[in-house]
């Protein structure tokens, strides 16, 4: 018998929910993945409207934002509605509609007024913009009812229970524990936030604690997601459950002791912000380093993929290997360079190519159409490809100093790299085929939800393909 | 789920896939500390709180003594003479409020302390790079190879300040 690590199997209400909280996750997805396009078209002969009101660093704010936070959370809303018991399911549908609202705010905000655009780390800003600002604000109050929805909302029995389904839930609520926790600090940083402090300084502190602790709420729905699909492709997982849930133990152990410095330093204080930079290095990264190898110790015996679940199985090892690329570059970071873009690549778009797996595997479950498996398979292959080629070029790059954030001859380090290909080639090339291969996940998915679902059938859940 | 024959054979392509990217990275990563920092001599002595305050009045000496002109930022471009003690101190989030300058080819000492937590100094194109803790005044003989005008950055994360701890360094000939 198969260790069957997967969430229980839901239907009705909850999964019409759960299918929601997917579409609004690949709307965003889908949008962020627009902005890049203006940009290019606002470069072309053509004297198009919104040339004046979207700048690069306001395309790179609202690409970053919509991927890192409306898209990653959109489907941890997902995760949450499938987790609960089914109970204040209207809770999770304000959410929804919060969040939605927030990201339509926030994505026109540059058309409305002028902005500002601050590329400071986890949450960057269009300062001045109070489109933005109060779409952030939305979108806030929804993953707070999301969250509080996703801690109370569950079957406790079933959430410690010490087999494989427990395990998996355990996962899905820790995240959300942690997303509760990283709103709180967020809220704590804005009260205690020193007088003075402006533009990306300011913004820089006040996200600098939750932005850190929400990486725990990704992590732990990557590693519930590995393990998910782990079992779809018929890995025998060792380990067992127990020593799972001990794992995610630790991510929950480390966002509880996450107010500390609060209350022991001041918020300004450097020893504040590499105390988060601690916890989450040394915090966040043994959960999917043990979880990691189980996983690919069961994938090194489990029976080769078939056609139905070769995009899902190839989408888990491409999660794995960017993950720990992401993770082993992060060990080398100094002075502030592209090292730094690839480690976070690295690791993010592990989460988003395990979650891109998710929703393949989700749409059939949810009472949408299949997506089409050989284009599924083409655009994980190109998407990974693509990843690992920009990821590579980063940190080429940033080994030789090239600099953050900067675009054009600003990020010139001299002649490194060969004659037929730099650092610079490698991340254009790999950003260009990996952006295009986003679109191409929404070509493949979108005409499945498009067309909609049919509600007679569906239940979602368990690990059949 | 799918069913399996309870036959379980190990997947030799994942496995050897596995091991060349494996060792591509600790390859990768392996040059990279070899390669990474050049030799320098170094010397180190612990300090305590209140001898960080002589450091400091060094400092003021120094920019006192040695600045030659105002830059555009309205700091003083200090130009120690060559052979002399160079002192650095970096805090959240500066290398002191005035610009180095240095001459090509003379050899200078560097004096360098951290007034918090442990900071780094580096000058990419002139192959300096050196941690600065708290508590120990780290000595670096110094010769700029170089003539220009460079950043000399943090090489230790420090917080949301790192990415703006940047001082400026002018090489003359």
């Amino acid at each position: 018998m198969h260790r069957d690590y997967s969430l229980p199997k839901v239907e009705g209400e909850q999964l019409r929910v759960a299918a929601g909280w997917l579409t609004v996750a690949v709307g965003f997805l889908l949008a962020s993945g627009v902005y890049p396009l203006l940009l290019a078209l606002a470069r072309t002969t053509y004297d198009m409207p919104w040339k004046d009101s979207f700048s690069f660093y306001t395309m790179l704010v609202l690409h970053v934002d919509f991927t890192v936070l409306w898209w990653l959370l959109a489907i941890a809303g997902v995760f949450w509605t499938l987790s609960s018991n089914g109970r204040g399911l209207v809770w999770s549908k304000l959410a929804m509609l919060l969040v939605v609202l927030g990201g339509v705010f926030a994505g026109i905000a540059p058309l409305l007024a002028d902005a500002n655009p601050l590329t400071n780390n986890y949450v960057p800003m269009l300062e001045n913009n109070s489109y933005f600002r109060n779409g952030l604000l939305l979108f806030g109050f929804g993953i707070l009812l999301l969250t509080l929805r996703g801690l109370i909302a569950v079957s406790f029995r079933d959430v410690f229970r010490p087999d494989e389904t427990g395990a998996v839930q355990f996962g899905v609520w820790s995240a959300a524990l942690a997303g509760l926790v990283a709103i709180i600090v967020l809220i704590w940083a804005f009260l205690v936030m020193p007088e003075g402090l402006e533009g990306r300084a300011y913004y820089e502190l006040l996200f600098w604690a939750g932005g850190h602790i929400l990486q725990f709420t990704h992590t732990a729905l990557l590693l519930v997601c590995w393990l998910w699909l782990a079992s779809i492709c018929g890995a025998k997982i060792p380990g067992g459950p127990k020593l799972v849930m001990g794992l995610f133990m630790i991510g929950v152990l480390c966002v509880l002791i996450a107010p500390w410095p609060f209350l022991t330093l001041e918020l300004s204080d450097p020893a504040f912000t590499t105390w988060y930079v601690w916890l989450m290095r040394d915090g966040n990264g043994v959960a999917p380093f043990f979880i990691g190898l189980m996983v690919f110790w069961g994938l090194l015996y489990a029976e080769r993929p078939t056609e139905r679940n070769h995009h899902l199985y190839m989408s888990l090892l491409f999660s794995i290997g960017l993950f720990a690329v992401g993770g082993v570059l992060g060990l080398f970071i100094g002075e502030s360079s592209t090292l730094i873009t690839a480690h976070y690549h690295g690791s993010i778009v592990a989460v988003t190519m395990a979650f891109m797996a998710m929703t393949y595997y989700w749409l059939p479950q949810f009472g949408y159409a299949s997506p089409n498996l050989k284009w599924a398979k083409i655009q994980v292959y190109t998407y990974a490809i693509g990843q690992f080629a920009h990821i590579v070029g980063l940190a080429w790059g940033g080994g030789h100093g090239m600099k953050r954030k900067v675009v054009g001859t600003t990020q010139d380090i001299g002649d490194i790299g060969f004659a037929f290909i730099t650092p610079q080639n490698l991340v254009g090339i790999g950003g260009a085929v990996a952006v295009l291969s986003g679109l191409l996940f929404a070509i493949v998915v979108l005409p499945a939800i498009i067309r909609g679902r049919s509600d007679n059938t569906s239940v979602a859940g368990g690990s059949e393909v | 789920m799918s069913d399996s024959d309870g036959k379980e054979s190990l997947n030799y392509p994942l496995l050897l896939a596995t091991i060349v990217i494996i060792a591509i990275m600790v390859g990768a990563a392996t040059m990279k500390l070899l390669g990474g920092d050049p030799e320098t001599k170094v010397a180190k002595v612990k300090i305590t709180k209140e001898q960080l305050a002589d450091f400091t009045a060094h400092i003021d000496e120094m920019v006192a003594g040695y600045t030659v002109r105002v830059d555009e930022k309205g700091w003083p471009v200090v130009h120690p003479p060559a052979g002399s003690d160079v002192y650095i101190l970096a805090r959240a989030y500066n290398f002191g409020r005035f610009t180095l300058e240095l001459e090509k080819g003379k050899s200078y000492q560097l004096k360098l302390t951290s007034n918090e937590i442990r900071h780094g100094i580096a000058v990419r194109e002139l192959k300096l790079k050196e941690t600065i803790n708290l508590g120990e005044i780290r000595s670096v003989a110094f010769r700029p190879e170089k003539a220009g005008t460079f950043d000399m950055v943090c090489s230790e994360f420090c917080g949301y300040g790192h990415e703006s701890m940047v001082g400026r360094l002018i090489v003359t000939e």
